[in-house]
């Protein structure tokens, strides 16, 4: 594998190979983290441009020893959202963005979204370990690595988005058992001032 | 413990059934945006151009080096030796001859060849000075 300092700067020089190397590699984990963080399709993919873009420059700020190009690229997706959060910008989710065709049912595809309305309503901190972890499969070490704090941090933030997600969830499927059909919506939650690190 | 297998299966399947990558228009947009940041090449005529400005260049100095300076060939009289170094781009157009004595030893460094016999004697010279003060020729008198 070439090194992918070197692929960055031939890609900063227009070089093609090298940008397109670079692209397919890291897009995919980018998208569905700005994804899992924003919720909205539209804004996910604004965002992998935005922090491509940001990559072509030559002062993009990478620095190959301080971590991988994919932690600096998810850190730099994790500024973008608190940016576009900080710009008032609402990350509600319009249509839903899971794909019908994958699913066995309508309850399935209703739990489904349930669950992902859930995850887009934990607190920012929470959802970025459980993008990454449970939705990513990441272990630990590498999500501590991305989000740059402890694994203790990871492991506990975890558990804590996990009970809660639980909790919502048994939440739920009692006013369903109840008939009171309500149904989840993406709910907006602000990017917390503390806590978030990087 | 199971509730949280559970969960977790249900949040792969979630993974699963969320679109995997950004569209392929955001891929094209990005090397749209690498494409410009290409080196661009100047345009042949620029090559051209440059090619014949130095071809240009290099005839009009092989010209001056054949064709000796107006200075050089015209106002030295017969029995004048041309001082080295002292060939100006100026024109001699009134010279003034001045007549002194120098010794054999100031002759030859300028030039002139003197008998050897001669070696202590002081010998008298013309020196063909230029209208800007710059002395251009020698000419041993006796």
């Amino acid at each position: 594998m070439t090194d992918e300092n070197d692929l960055l700067k031939l890609a900063a020089k227009g070089n093609e190979t090298a940008f397109l190397t670079l692209y397919q590699r890291h897009q995919g984990p980018v998208f569905r983290f700005a994804l899992h963080m924003s919720g909205r399709v539209e804004t996910a993919e604004e965002i992998v441009q935005e922090v491509f873009l940001a990559l072509l420059s030559p002062v993009n700020g990478f620095v190959a020893a301080n971590g991988s190009l994919q932690g600096y690229l998810i850190g730099t997706v994790r500024n973008m959202i608190r940016g576009h959060f900080r710009q008032g910008r609402r990350f509600v989710e319009t249509e839903p963005v899971i794909a019908a065709d994958m699913l066995d049912s309508l309850s399935k595809e209703q739990e489904l979204r349930e669950l992902h309305a859930a995850i887009l309503s934990l607190p920012p901190n929470y959802r970025e370990v459980v993008a990454l972890c449970d939705l990513e499969g990441l272990d630990y070490s590498q999500a501590a690595s991305h989000l740059g704090c402890p694994l203790g941090t990871v492991r506990s933030r975890l558990h804590r988005a996990r009970a809660i997600l639980a909790a919502k969830l048994q939440k739920r499927a009692r006013r369903n058992g109840d008939g009171q059909l309500c149904p989840l919506r993406g709910t907006v939650v602000p990017i917390a001032k503390k806590g978030v690190t990087r | 413990m199971n509730e949280d297998i559970e969960l977790i299966d249900k949040m792969r399947r979630l993974a699963a059934a969320l679109p995997r990558e950004a569209g392929p228009e955001i891929g094209d947009r990005l090397m749209a945006a690498v494409r410009a940041r290409q080196p661009r090449r100047p345009p042949l005529w620029i090559y051209l151009a440059a090619a014949a400005a130095c071809a240009a260049l290099v005839f009009s100095l092989t010209l001056a080096r054949r064709q000796p300076g107006a200075a050089d060939r015209v106002y030295l009289a017969p029995g004048f030796i041309a001082l080295p170094y002292s060939q100006s781009g100026v024109p001699v157009e009134n010279a003034v001859v001045i007549r002194v004595q120098m010794r054999p030893s100031e002759l030859t460094s300028m030039g002139v060849a003197v008998p050897a016999a001669a070696s202590t004697a002081r010998f008298n010279a013309d020196i063909l000075v230029g209208q800007d003060g710059v002395a251009r020729a020698v000419r041993l008198v006796d």
